[in-house]
């Protein structure tokens, strides 16, 4: 179905859906942060930034090969979220939130003013379309080909990583720190580990978004899409990859269909994230799995 | 000689927490250690298995100092050690509790589970197998897929055990297992400690159920205001006048002989 997509749905769904499929790799990213390990960052639209501007620079200003600069676009991305956050992470969750704070200025300070690298607040121009095989996926149809072997990828990705012992140890150590660290979990370096995971999914999705939108500026990656990320990963479904794929999918189709509230759209938007938080804190997936376990139970008595 | 700590010493903002103790622990045994309550027994375990560090004195286990090593590094060494007011991984379902555990020293790494190598893959299904064992051993079988945080009470007490065991401890240092626990659950983790020994684990056991200590331990070591006042055979620590003031304050002998009714 989510292949057939481009053939059936018009020009505007298919661009909303390429936002989707973007941005559900930064919001998995954080969901090792945030879901697993506990810990809240507001930094992930600065690395998810760090991640555009990286491919930006390269293929404009180096003229690399668009996807020749994936890799580098996940490393420097990972580099600069372990070297800036790598001892926060260690702390305490609420020192790390005020941490990733200054993480997230740090980065939009260094974007705006070092205009030699950056171009500073004329932002990053023409930047070319992803090419496989000398064939540019210019249109929005092609894009979305593009954008959804991505986010499949991580998706399977992700959940191999949460099985895994990594995902374990996480697990365990947002739990109780002290006793994981008493069944000889290494508990500072899987918080690193966790860090330097969300930074390579940020990083990844930063590389689609500046290859789709080919314009890109300091102020599309201030504090507006961490708040934005944070929001769609915990609005998700608690430690629930699937959740967050589907709340990101409905927080991001709300904000565009919410445009014919106009400067009230915002507010509306608002609304919405205060009554999910109230009635399901949980997530909304909570949502589906309760309908699913009352069938279940109905099925049982009958 | 597994365990030797020597002149061991802690203060809390001055409050002498532990001074100067010596505590041998051979191979094979099975050591009780008493006190009241604030003489120091957490204190010492914690020293122990490198949640807090020691101001002074050492600690060799094994024939290696450990008490500059940070906690995870002397569970790794066969060092292990339960907390008194439990500390399961609440969000966790019983069997993954003991799977943390067991992955203890297996080989590969979180690398090798995403791709799915063979040796990272044996490596788990090592781990589970003996996370089920574990929890067998403490009757939890068929409490594997509830969440930790769902045991009832004296379950949870028996994971904290289980978990420890899955560790394959050479040393396990137990903190009040029985607390909280109804007199039947008792007499079920004596013989859980008691088997758990024979099989060649030494322990060291925190308790102030000072008679599951005399049943289960010949030597007992007490201690009072951070200090250790007795060390030796049980029969003669309980009888120690110091350690029957430690106990009950400083009476006079009438009512020592009371005590001991």
């Amino acid at each position: 179905m989510l292949l057939a997509l481009p053939a059936l749905a018009p020009q505007y769904v298919l661009h909303i859906a390429n936002f989707v499929l973007i941005y559900t790799l930064p919001v998995i990213g954080l969901g090792f942060l945030t879901g697993f390990t506990g810990r809240v960052s507001l930094a992930q639209g600065a690395l998810f930034g760090t991640g555009a501007y990286t491919t930006a620079l390269l293929t404009t200003n180096f003229g690399w090969a668009p996807i020749a600069t994936l890799v580098p676009s996940v490393l420097v991305t990972v580099a600069i979220a372990v070297a800036l956050g790598g001892s926060a992470v260690r702390l305490a969750g609420l020192y790390f939130v005020m941490a990733t704070i200054g993480i997230q200025q740090i980065v939009w300070i260094v974007l705006m003013n070092w205009i030699d690298l950056t171009n500073g607040p004329q932002g990053v121009r023409s930047i070319p379309p992803v090419s496989l095989g000398g064939y540019a996926l210019e249109t929005t149809q092609q894009f979305y080909f593009l954008a959804l072997g991505f986010a499949v990828v991580s998706y399977v990705l992700a959940k191999r990583i949460i099985a895994s012992r990594l995902g374990l140890y996480l697990r365990a150590l947002s739990d109780d720190q002290l006793a994981a660290t008493s069944v000889a979990v290494e508990v500072g370096r899987a918080k690193v580990t966790a860090l330097a995971l969300s930074a390579a999914w940020a990083g990844a999705g930063g590389f689609l978004y500046a290859h789709y939108v080919r314009y890109i500026h300091p102020d599309m990656f201030g504090l507006e899409p961490s708040v934005l990320f944070l929001v769609m990963s915990m609005f998700g479904g608690y430690r629930s990859i699937e959740g967050m794929i589907l709340a990101t999918a409905v927080l991001e189709s709300a904000t565009e269909y919410l445009r014919p509230f106009g400067e009230f759209r915002m507010i509306v938007y608002g609304l919405i994230l205060l009554l999910g938080m109230m009635y399901f804190p949980k997530g909304i997936l909570v949502l589906i799995q309760r309908k699913r376990s009352a069938r279940a139970n109905t099925e049982g008595a009958a | 000689m597994l365990l030797q700590a020597s002149k061991v010493s802690l203060a809390f903002s001055g409050v002498r927490a532990l001074v100067d103790v010596d505590l041998e622990i051979e191979e094979g045994a099975l050591v009780g250690i008493i006190g009241p309550n604030g003489s120091g027994k957490s204190t010492l375990f914690n020293v122990l298995s490198g949640i807090y560090r020691c101001e002074t004195g050492s600690i060799v286990f094994d024939g290696a100092r450990i008490d500059r090593l940070g906690a995870a590094q002397i569970v790794q060494k066969g060092l292990v050690r339960t907390f008194q007011n439990k500390r399961l991984f609440t969000s966790m379902t019983v069997l993954e509790n003991a799977v943390v555990a067991a992955l203890k020293g297996k080989p590969g790494s979180a690398m090798g589970d995403v791709l799915g190598l063979a040796r990272s893959r044996s490596a788990m299904s090592g781990a589970w197998d003996l996370a089920h064992r574990c929890l067998a051993r403490v009757q939890l079988t068929e409490w594997g897929h509830v969440l930790a945080r769902e045991l009832p009470y004296g379950a949870q007490n028996r994971l904290e055990i289980a978990r420890a065991l899955a560790l394959q401890p050479r040393l396990l240092l137990l903190d009040e297992p029985a607390a909280g626990l109804n007199p039947s659950e008792r007499t079920e983790l004596r013989q859980l400690i008691q088997s758990v020994h024979d099989e060649g684990v030494t322990i060291a056991l925190v308790e102030h159920d000072v008679r599951m200590v005399t049943g289960l331990c010949e030597r007992v070591i007490a201690l009072d205001h951070g200090e250790k006042i007795a060390d030796g055979p049980s029969g003669v620590v309980i009888q120690d006048p110091r350690v029957i003031a430690a106990y009950f304050g400083e009476v006079d002998d009438e009512e020592v002989e009371h005590a001991r009714g």
